[in-house]
């Protein structure tokens, strides 16, 4: 009975803490990290070349942890130092965003419920049904107000005039379902909120993790009305994306998008829940049963990874242990919920382990085993050592990350601690060893010209153009996270293409300010210099440098046409490709 | 101003060379060295990547076999001739003059296909691998390599580099938004999901608003190709009958590279779409009508050159003999391929048949494979490209090429 009031105490803290901020499970990194482990690379591995300098070090912390630096950022990280800069990142609970909140709230989709986006998607689809049915009755021909996107595709002999706009066509026609209508509507306004903050947020660590797990847990927007469910979706996973894995797992396997889109909110036991007849055996039922897919993709893409170590019988068991967890009504009230009489009573056995929770549980019990399971702990590292080091992760960073992983329950800070003080992220092997995707390139760029945007669709549509429409990868993969996947010929000229309409300001509702780059008294070589230190590129290699003079001869040397095609001609370059 | 091609072209060398993206310095010399027109009327290979696992038992479906009706009591499309079973279901099969064998009634548009003798189908095709995993199975295809992910290359990307004849900077095309994983390695493919996204956008206050077209690395060449030889091409929507399904447009778009003596040998294009966990009966359906239009409109619009065309349309692995729960089916492993070109052995099924009882169907619950894929795809590297080397281009492979598929 001592210890009784102690232990209340403490508990009744904990409590407190919980409700505010998680508590940090590992120590904060060391003050001078960044500074030993860059020395400790060099040691380790001479063949790199020297240790990372100080600047190095900064702009490669921004280019892991950020979108793209902007230009205050790498004095802002000078100041405070790269390791309070990190943990200010792994906390962003504390970071005040206003600004950048004040901003999405434009966007009534992230306001409006679940169930009422749904409705409003049924009411439009049902609508559309009738209008068929009525004009097919009537044989008038259908309307061209929902002409299919491809009739808009501009012809390519016409002039590129109409080019401003591409990507529109890119965006719908990866959209399936989502591509038209208040479907479109809904997504559009998310993957807008999504470039505002990735281009605005003080938090962005939080962001670039909130778009990694989206990709992890990827839900397509376009295969039922996922579009509907994906704005509550995406915002659970940006809440979760610093905490513990075990949480995300279990948010995304309670959620009605994620349980529409990998199609367990039908699977169920093939019995009918009644007996059939008086004393004869129930008989199955063939329109009711399970459905194997959320159960292969938990194991394969959410946790264990493809060489895991799972078996089919294990995947049959996994879905057998998930039947019932299922959605009240997707098209009206989407909201989990657990159907007993969907559920599969039976014995399971998952993994060599017996589930004999019964009901509900059993899919607990499943994610509690998954998200304790040392290839778990190996496949997420190995993820995030691929996000944050190179494409190549090294094993033995890999190894450390999944220690960190499975001795503290899962908690990710401490995963990407782990990450963030190891030789291998500040080897200069690491450094800009990454390929932008299209929305790093896109946000990166726009941050580091501090453009204005009052209207992201176009920068949207751009992501969309150079490869990766937000919101529509089709398969539960998600996007790649590698350099062979993302370097396509035709990417890369969308590539440069979005450089010059930047910089030239023929991004509808994007503004960028040029006078500080360009004066009439400036040379050539002055104005290319001051368009590279603008983009964060002191050391803009001789080939480039002369490519994009060679490009700007002839052209007017006269601010700002100068300046501009500078920049877009830079924001193109290889250099620019890279983070 | 107008950007410099010459210039830009050296600048989109820089481009390859840092980004290490695939670019061949030997590439760029044969592509800088070589005449402006390739050699017309070359022998193509395309290939049509239908991931997400098609289900095969639907597509050419074995309604001879007695245990088809209680596998998928209610996925089952009648026999020829019968009646359909409810108003969700599609019609009836079509004849394929093959007892036991019938055609999915929305392939319609391929049966005069089927008749001429240009289209064939390869069923009980698939991998050695038993992995029902999508990304392994599209990467293992992919790679040509079953069970192997270390490959640094792609198949088609060796079959290319093993064709008879003149170099084209052209030769290798995927008509996608990134670079398939087939086509990565030494070859200097270009991928691009439509002409659009090659395009530049004109400067603002260029002098006469002169579109500057140009490019990273290759492609730079590819566009000025391609804009002069597709110049005056133009791409209404219905037009030629293909669909305006993607796998309508990017059929379309290599029908017209074929056309347009780009100096095409290879050429990849894919649709999705095919993953029918839950009532698959509609979505099969309208996957299946928009490639068979697509398929159609490609071979009408080929015409003569259909002979110089090899087309082989096939997936990752096939889905579960029985129906799931939910109307649908799961990952299984044996599925059909679709072989379309002028010297096919066309309407016939090649393979052999395993059967769907409990013990013929690999692992108790999947059509099994009787026919590796790598058969059918290296038949048509030989006949199209010349490349007999088999070893070299699937490694590890040692089985056989398909014969009696295409007439040499």
């Amino acid at each position: 009975m001592r210890h009784g009031i102690p232990w209340i105490l403490g508990a009744v803290l904990a409590a407190a803490c919980a409700r505010q901020a998680r508590k940090d499970v590992t120590p904060p990194l060391a003050t001078d990290a960044s500074q030993a482990a860059a020395g400790a690379a060099a040691e380790q591995d001479p063949e790199a070349g020297p240790p990372l300098s100080a600047q190095e070090q900064i702009e490669h912390a921004l280019s892991r942890v950020t979108f793209g630096a902007r230009p205050a950022d790498k004095e802002r990280v000078s100041r405070i130092g790269v390791a309070a800069f990190l943990e200010e990142q792994l906390h962003p609970e504390q970071i005040a965003d206003g600004a950048v909140e004040e901003q999405v709230a434009k966007f009534p989709v992230l306001r409006r419920s679940s169930a009422e986006l749904a409705q409003e998607l049924a009411r439009y689809r049902k609508q559309k049904k009738e209008d068929k049915a009525g004009a097919t009755a009537t044989a008038v021909p259908s309307s061209t107000m929902d002409a299919d996107p491809v009739a808009e595709a501009p012809d390519p002999n016409l002039p590129a005039a109409a080019l401003p706009r591409a990507g529109q066509r890119d965006l719908r026609k990866q959209l399936g379902k989502a591509g038209r209508g208040p479907a479109f509507d809904m997504v559009a306004q998310l993957a807008q909120a999504k470039l505002v903050r990735a281009i605005g947020s003080e938090r962005q660590l939080q962001e670039v993790m909130a778009e990694f797990w989206f990709n992890h847990f990827n839900v397509f927007a376009g295969k039922q009305n996922e579009a509907a469910l994906l704005p509550a979706y995406e915002q659970q996973i940006r809440e979760l994306a610093l905490g513990r894995f075990a949480d995300l797992l279990a948010a995304t396997a309670h959620s009605p998008a994620m349980l529409v889109y990998l199609d367990n909110w039908r699977s169920s036991t093939p019995m009918p829940p009644r007996r059939a007849g008086r004393g004869q055996p129930p008989r199955r039922n063939p329109n009711r049963g399970l459905n194997e897919n959320y159960a292969r993709e938990l194991l394969e893409l959410h946790t264990l990874g493809v060489d895991g170590g799972y078996t089919q019988q294990d995947i049959v068991e996994v879905a057998r242990c998930f039947t019932g967890w299922t959605v009240a009504e997707p098209q009206r009230d989407p909201r989990y919920v657990f159907r007993p009489g969907m559920h599969d009573p039976g014995p399971k056995r998952v993994l060599e382990h017996e589930i004999a929770a019964g009901g509900e549980d059993d899919g607990n019990a499943v994610l509690d085993l998954l998200s304790q399971h040392p290839s778990t702990a190996r496949f997420i590292s190995r993820k995030l050592v691929q996000r944050f080091v190179s494409d190549d992760p090294p094993e033995a960073l890999v190894q450390r990350a999944a220690d960190a992983f499975s001795s503290t329950g899962g908690d990710i800070r401490s995963v990407l601690r782990t990450i963030f003080e190891s030789p291998e992220m500040w080897s200069r092997r690491a450094l800009r060893a990454k390929v932008r995707t299209p929305l790093e390139l896109v946000a990166g760029s726009v941050r580091a010209l501090g453009a204005r945007v009052d209207d992201p669709m176009a920068l949207a549509r751009a992501v969309a153009r150079i490869g990766q429409p937000l919101f529509a990868a089709q398969p539960p993969t998600g996007y790649p996270d590698d350099a062979a996947s993302w370097l396509s010929s035709g990417a890369l000229l969308a590539r440069i293409d979005f450089g010059l309409a930047l910089a030239s300001g023929q991004m509808e509702g994007v503004q960028v300010d040029l006078a500080p780059l360009a004066r009439d008294s400036m040379g050539p070589e002055e104005m290319l210099d001051r368009a590279a230190a603008q983009l964060g590129m002191p050391a803009l290699s001789d080939r480039t440098r002369q490519y994009v003079l060679t490009q700007l001869r002839g052209a007017p040397l006269r601010s700002p046409i100068f300046a501009s095609r500078a920049l877009g001609l830079l924001l193109g370059s290889p250099e620019l490709q890279r983070r | 101003m107008r950007i410099s091609r010459r210039a830009l072209l050296k600048g989109g060398a820089v481009v390859g060379a840092m980004l290490g993206g695939g670019s061949l310095p030997g590439f760029m010399r044969r592509a800088l060295a070589a005449a402006d027109e390739g050699p017309a009327r070359r022998q193509v290979l395309a290939f049509l990547f239908l991931r997400g696992a098609m289900d095969g038992l639907n597509v050419v479906s074995p309604y001879g076999e007695p245990r088809l009706s209680e596998l998928r009591p209610t996925l089952a499309v009648p026999a020829p001739g019968e009646e359909r079973k409810s108003d969700v279901g599609p019609g009836a099969l079509l004849d394929l003059g093959v007892p036991g064998f019938g055609l999915h009634p929305s392939l319609e548009p391929l049966l005069p296909l089927w008749r001429e003798g240009t289209l064939a189908f390869v069923h009980a095709v698939g991998s050695p691998s038993a992995t029902r995993s999508h990304f392994d199975a599209q990467d293992f295809l992919e790679l040509g390599t079953p069970g192997v992910k270390g490959t640094r290359d792609g198949w088609m990307a060796r079959a290319v580099a093993q064709a008879r004849g003149d170099r084209s900077r052209l030769e290798a095309i995927a008509v996608a938004q990134r670079l398939p994983r087939s086509l990565q390695g030494e070859a200097a493919a270009i991928a691009f999901a439509s002409l659009e996204q090659l395009r530049l956008r004109p400067l603002a206050g260029a002098p006469g608003g002169a579109q500057g077209a140009a490019s990273g690395k290759e492609a730079f060449a590819a566009v000025e190709l391609l804009e002069r030889k597709l110049a005056g091409r133009t791409f209404r929507p219905g037009e030629g009958g293909y669909p305006a399904a993607q796998v309508g447009q990017s059929l379309r778009l290599l029908a017209a590279l074929i056309h347009a003596d780009v100096g095409l040998r290879v050429g990849f294009a894919e649709v999705g779409g095919w993953d029918t966990h839950v009532q698959q009966q509609g979505v099969l359906a309208r996957n299946l009508a928009d490639l068979a239009k697509a398929l159609a409109a490609f071979r009408a619009d080929l015409g003569p050159r259909l002979d110089d065309v090899v087309l082989i349309a096939a997936t990752e692995f096939g889905r579960t003999a029985r129906q799931n729960g939910t109307l649908g089916t799961d990952h299984g492993h044996g599925s059909v391929a679709l072989v379309l070109g002028g010297r096919v052995e066309g309407g016939r099924i090649h393979g052999r048949w395993p059967g769907l009882s409990d013990d013929e169907l690999f692992e108790g619950r999947d059509l099994a494979v009787t026919t590796d894929l790598r058969a059918v795809l290296a038949a048509a590297a030989r006949a199209q490209l010349g490349a007999t080397d088999v070893g070299r281009l699937f490694p590890g492979y040692s089985g056989l090429v398909l014969p009696g598929l295409l007439r040499v």
